[in-house]
């Protein structure tokens, strides 16, 4: 068992720009296995810009978020605040 | 019959009799009603007819040899001929537990009984022997025979005269040369005697009491009663049931006092344990009661309960303890002797620890075990258990020698700095584990957090990371875990962090391994 479909799936929704890196990897995986034809069905998105239309954006969005979301260090206990209930005390000092 | 004074014979009357080599006399006569018999056969003690509408096997008499033994001499009775042992000349050294041993045996005569029963006077001059209906007393250095009489049940007193139940309603002392000293009646029926500190005499469903001088009455206990057991001059007894057995403090004599005897007599037996566990043997070794379980468990009775110190081969029964030998002797059915090793430092040591919990007197409890020193280590593993026992954990602790013993005391009782001790020295991946999870329980972080980097527990250090916040060690689990291939583990670590890269470098890795 794989796990390359996951690994697509969770680039696409997080890290967009690996998405053709899951696939080079799959596909080199497959032919090493020799799964001819399942190698042949997979299509690498990178490699058919224009049947993926929303591609080209997503890979733009994917890099702005991240980079915007590395910046922004969000500590773990933030989220009370965000829940709009007082900081805990104690988890803050921990911090 | 081989091995035993009989032959038998069978006929075409349907009956079959046993007759007596000795005097020729018909000594049994038995009819299975299978009409006519006509073939019959005989293997060891197993005697098998055949008859007209079937055929019976009949096992004759067991095949364990009767013996008795006191102060390192041993009897033993094999088909009416008497043997003796010196027990106390067997070589001990290099012996291992269970392994057989064959003592020298000499043949000192016989008797005209077929004996049911053995026993050695307190002082070991004599012994008798008793086939349910008479009886004979024989001297124990030549086997000579002194005196006979008949009998329906006889023990010996502590000054070495024997107590004879002639009748169901009588009770006489006898002197071993013959003598009768003194007699009891008793207006109820009698099942049995035993001897001991004092002579029970065992009606239906209860024992009674008596001196043996002045045949006066001394207490009584109410049950049903199998066996009894004294140990020398211990106020302490052991009284056998059907259900169990109930180890008893006898609480002196009883005063004389008429209104209120029911009452009374119970208040001179003080129970001090009641275990439902049959014993098949006992013994008392000092004042501790050792004793065989029908499961040939070899235990004894602390003050926690009983103990098993050892488990044994086959279907065994006691024959006793050398003190200077540091020995049990034991008796299979087949009749093999056997040792078994067990210090009796460490049973002096019990008896004193065993007195000082039922006193509750916590610091004689430590300086009776602190005063032997020379015990070995099993020993003081062994005291551990009895002081665990009787939750005197701490000192347990302290007694115990064994790590492993001592861990498993420490993390019972939430020691966990001492636990952790013990782990840093031994460095057994599953002690840290299990110390982590205690520790864990406790609410001690940091040992647990030790622990489980020790004991390398990645699910549970990826737990305790994550809910301290603590990002390193967090790191510190998903590189691990990538590197033991554990890729779930490895995957929640590494999106906990956020860190993308690596969650998908996890999920494409992940194919090669599985």
């Amino acid at each position: 068992m794989t796990r390359f479909g996951e690994a697509g799936v969770f680039a696409k929704t997080y890290i967009p720009s690996k998405i053709g890196d899951t696939f080079t990897d799959w596909k080199k995986y497959l032919d090493d296995s020799n799964r001819k034809i399942l190698h042949q069905r997979l299509a690498n998105p990178m490699e058919h810009f224009s049947q993926f239309p929303e591609l080209e954006d997503l890979i733009k969005c994917g890099k702005v978020v991240n980079t915007w979301l590395a910046e922004l260090n969000i500590p773990a206990y933030a989220f009370s605040v965000f829940q709009g209930k007082p900081i805990d005390s104690k988890n803050n000092q921990k911090q | 019959m081989h091995n035993l004074p009989f032959f038998a014979a069978c006929a075409e009357d349907g009956k079959l009799n046993l007759v007596s080599t000795k005097t020729f006399e018909v000594v049994g006569e038995y009819d299975h009603f299978m009409k006519k018999a006509w073939s019959i056969h005989i293997l060891d003690r197993k005697l098998a007819i055949g008859y007209d509408e079937g055929s019976m096997v009949i096992q004759i008499g067991q095949e364990t040899p009767l013996f008795s033994f006191t102060k390192g001499k041993l009897i033993l009775c094999k088909n009416s001929a008497f043997f003796t042992s010196n027990l106390k000349a067997v070589l001990t050294k290099n012996l291992k537990d269970f392994e057989s041993i064959k003592p020298e045996q000499k043949e000192i005569g016989s008797t005209d009984l077929f004996p049911k029963d053995l026993q050695h006077s307190p002082n070991g001059q004599y012994f008798f022997v008793t086939d349910g209906t008479e009886y004979a007393i024989h001297k124990a250095q030549t086997g000579k025979q002194t005196t006979f009489g008949n009998c329906d049940g006889i023990v010996w007193s502590p000054q070495n005269n024997l107590c004879v139940m002639d009748g169901n309603h009588k009770v006489k002392i006898v002197s071993p040369s013959g003598e009768e000293i003194n007699s009891l009646e008793l207006d109820f029926y009698v099942e049995k005697i035993f001897g001991g500190d004092l002579l029970g005499v065992v009606g239906l469903d209860f024992v009674v009491f008596y001196d043996y001088d002045s045949l006066d009455y001394m207490g009584k206990v109410i049950d049903q009663i199998t066996d009894i057991k004294w140990p020398i001059k211990q106020d302490m007894l052991v009284v056998g049931t059907p259900d169990g057995f109930y180890l008893l403090e006898y609480e002196g004599a009883e005063e004389e006092d008429e209104e209120d005897e029911e009452e009374e007599s119970e208040g001179t037996f003080r129970v001090v344990e009641e275990v439902e566990d049959r014993f098949t043997s006992g013994l008392w070794v000092d004042q501790v009661f050792f004793f065989l379980k029908e499961s040939s468990k070899l235990c004894l009775m602390s003050a926690g309960g009983p103990m098993t110190i050892g488990s044994l081969p086959y279907k065994s029964s006691i024959i006793g303890y050398l003190k200077n030998q540091n020995l049990f002797y034991l008796m299979d059915d087949k009749g093999v002797i056997f040792t078994f090793a067990f210090s009796h430092k460490l049973i002096k040591t019990i008896a004193k620890a065993n007195a000082m919990i039922e006193e509750e007197n916590d610091e004689g409890l430590t300086k009776a075990i602190n005063s032997f020193k020379s015990l070995n280590s099993k020993d003081y593993d062994f005291l551990s258990k009895i002081l665990s026992a009787n939750s005197k954990q701490a000192l347990a602790f302290k007694t115990a020698k064994d790590n492993q013993i001592k861990f498993n005391i420490a993390l019972s009782e939430k020691m966990l700095t001492e636990a952790q001790q013990i782990c840093e020295e031994m460095d057994d991946p599953m002690k840290w584990k299990r110390l982590g999870d205690e520790a864990l329980l406790a609410g001690r972080f940091i040992i647990a957090k030790r622990a489980f980097l020790k004991g390398e527990d990645l699910n549970s250090l990826l737990m305790l990371g994550s809910s301290m916040g603590d990002g390193q060690l967090v790191e510190y689990v998903a590189r691990k875990a990538l590197k033991f291939q554990h890729f779930s583990v490895s995957f929640c670590a590494f999106w906990i962090l956020r860190d993308l890269e690596n969650c998908h470098k996890t999920l494409i890795n992940s194919k090669r391994y599985y």
